[in-house]
């Protein structure tokens, strides 16, 4: 495998691992970066990942694993603060400005993402996914929802159950 | 179209965990409304553990809302709790109070609870002079509420710990706590605003810790009301007898209902509940209030043999009531089921509804099929039946466990 690249300054070289996505696609990261995951973290300590091993997630394809991995080094320096007391309005608001960017994406790609998340227990990746996908139903009448969530328009008995259930649940409505 | 239609069958498949995160971020009226995008979502609010009320201006917009999410939910335990109001009336801070209790009854771990005010003027709201007790709670949020002695006394919290206060009337000399909050006093924010720090009692509010075990040592902790030693003695017949014994006088509905809260802890688990008017009941009102608690703080798990509701108008009038009764009686019903009740009755004298309104008027109940189990028993008067016959068929179609024996 490559050398890595960047050093940490504090230790010198970074240590990298290798993760394997459900395509074999192989992706090298520093280790910090994968840590942010729980269950990766837990594989590294225990000295997984590095040399040709490389780590197999067989639930995640490559094209997530990249977007994955994109947002984990990015927080990587922030989480290895310890949250993140000490760093400065400038570095936290240049985070926030790259997450809402990061989820400027397809729905698809963001359901995906959000799975690979709960999979990987990255915990930070997982509840900006589930606030920018609230953000997109909030607000908004059953009829929108549908439609923004690519539901195809309800057919003749569909728009029956659903006028029952409007009944039902009317105390549910303004 | 294809690709939406592939993002809709997505978010779909997502876990329920994934789903409640999601769902955990809107205001509590959207989920519930949700409901319209199929059979995934139908029963997704009913489990969801947050509930983030804070859309609403006044308190009076979102009650009827409130019974119903409240009664009909599954009682699952609570992550999060978020209650926002501007603007609420006499009338409405009895529901809040209940509100808190049901949270609390939840288990909720994370609890906020604010009036606020775009105006100068905050009017503040005043809780329950109640302690909490929880073993769950382990952060408390609280803005533009008048707060008073006892409730200030957190001892009963071992896991809260982070608590906070902000432009709130403060009545009390200090405040308890069972172990270090988290960030020691800082996050202790008495004064927040410019409007409070008015009202302190003599010295500001320390922190004190009480170490439970060692009072508890001392002596053992009783019940948070004090009693008199024959009430002591009952009080110290094992649950069942005690059950027994207060099955036969009818479920009171004199008094505010927060001193149900306070002292009543048998009836949380009573198996059966009598409820009847009262001529001592000077405040129809409360009878509302009261079988709202009566249900709501109620635990459960506990055995539910019968829900008897006996609308005799002889000893207390119950037309004052009227509209509001109605909805809340099929209400009543509806989490009567829920908490697996054997027996349902329902009566009145024969006057009741003819007296009032234009004639005859049935109780106006949902188009929604009673689906039980549990059930065995439906007693309901002469005049209900042609309203009730419909849902007597269905009752026949679902209980498939035991038969009813009486109608």
């Amino acid at each position: 495998m490559a050398a890595p690249e960047s050093g940490d300054g504090n230790n010198g070289a970074a240590r990298m691992v290798t993760l394997i996505s459900s395509d074999n696609t192989r992706f090298e990261v520093e280790a910090a970066a994968a840590s942010l995951s729980q269950t990766l973290q837990l594989t590294i300590l225990d000295g997984g990942g590095g040399g040709g091993d490389g780590i197999p997630l067989p639930n995640v394809d490559s094209a997530t694993l990249s977007k994955v991995l994109e947002y984990c080094i990015k927080h990587a320096p922030a989480a290895a603060n310890g949250g993140a007391p000490n760093a400065t309005a400038v570095d936290r608001a240049e985070l926030e400005r790259f997450d809402n960017e990061f989820v400027n994406i397809d729905q698809s790609v963001l359901y995906s993402l959000i799975m690979a998340a709960h999979n990987l227990e990255i915990e930070g990746l997982q509840s900006l996914v589930a606030k920018k996908v609230a953000d997109m139903i909030k607000g908004k009448s059953p009829m929108e929802i549908r439609r923004t969530l690519g539901f195809p328009d309800p057919t003749p008995e569909e728009q029956a159950e659903m006028n029952a259930h409007m009944l039902e649940y009317g105390w549910a409505y303004e | 179209m294809t690709s939406l239609a592939r993002d809709a069958d997505l978010i779909s498949a997502l876990p329920d965990v994934l789903l409640h995160q999601i769902l955990g971020h809107l205001q509590a009226r959207e989920p519930v409304q949700m409901c319209v995008l199929g059979r995934r979502w139908r029963n997704l609010w009913k489990s969801l553990p947050v509930l983030r009320v804070t859309g609403a201006d006044s308190v009076e917009s979102v009650q009827e809302f409130m019974d119903h999410l409240l009664l009909l939910r599954d009682r699952s335990e609570l992550d999060a709790c978020m209650f926002e109001f501007g603007t609420y009336g006499d009338a409405d801070v009895t529901y809040v109070n209940l509100w808190i209790r049901h949270a609390l009854w939840c288990q909720v771990r994370e609890l906020a609870v604010a009036v606020v005010c775009n105006s100068r003027m905050v009017n503040e709201l005043e809780l329950d002079d109640l302690p909490i007790v929880s073993q769950y709670l382990t952060k408390l949020d609280l803005r533009g509420l008048i707060l008073d002695q006892m409730f200030l006394d957190f001892s009963s919290c071992p896991a809260l710990k982070n608590l906070s206060m902000s432009n709130c009337n403060i009545y009390g000399s200090k405040i308890s706590s069972c172990g270090p909050l988290r960030h020691g006093p800082t996050t202790l924010i008495p004064g927040g605003g410019p409007f409070c720090c008015a009202h302190f009692v003599s010295p500001p509010p320390l922190l004190d810790q009480v170490r439970r075990r060692k009072s508890a040592k001392r002596r053992p902790r009783k019940e948070s009301v004090k009693m008199a030693s024959g009430a002591d003695r009952l009080s110290a017949l094992p649950d069942d007898l005690l059950h027994h014994v207060l099955s036969f006088p009818r479920t009171r509905c004199c008094g505010p209902p927060c001193s149900l809260a306070a002292g009543a802890i048998f009836r949380k688990s009573a198996p059966a509940l009598r409820v009847t008017g009262d001529k001592d009941c000077t405040n129809s009102v409360w009878f509302l209030d009261f079988v709202d608690y009566l249900l709501l703080l109620r635990d459960p798990e506990a055995r539910l043999d019968s829900f008897n509701l006996d609308l005799d108008d002889s000893e207390f009038s119950f037309t004052p009531l009227f509209p509001d009764f109605e909805s809340h009686v099929t209400l009543w019903f509806r989490r009567a089921l829920l908490l697996k009740a054997q027996s349902l009755s329902l009566r009145t004298t024969p006057g009741l509804y003819k007296n009032d309104m234009e004639g005859y008027r049935p109780l106006p109940l949902p188009d929604v099929p009673i689906l039980s189990r549990h059930l065995r028993r439906l007693d309901l008067e002469p005049q209900f039946i042609s309203e009730w016959y419909v849902y007597f068929l269905y009752l026949i179609l679902f209980l498939f466990v035991m038969p009813l024996h009486s109608l």
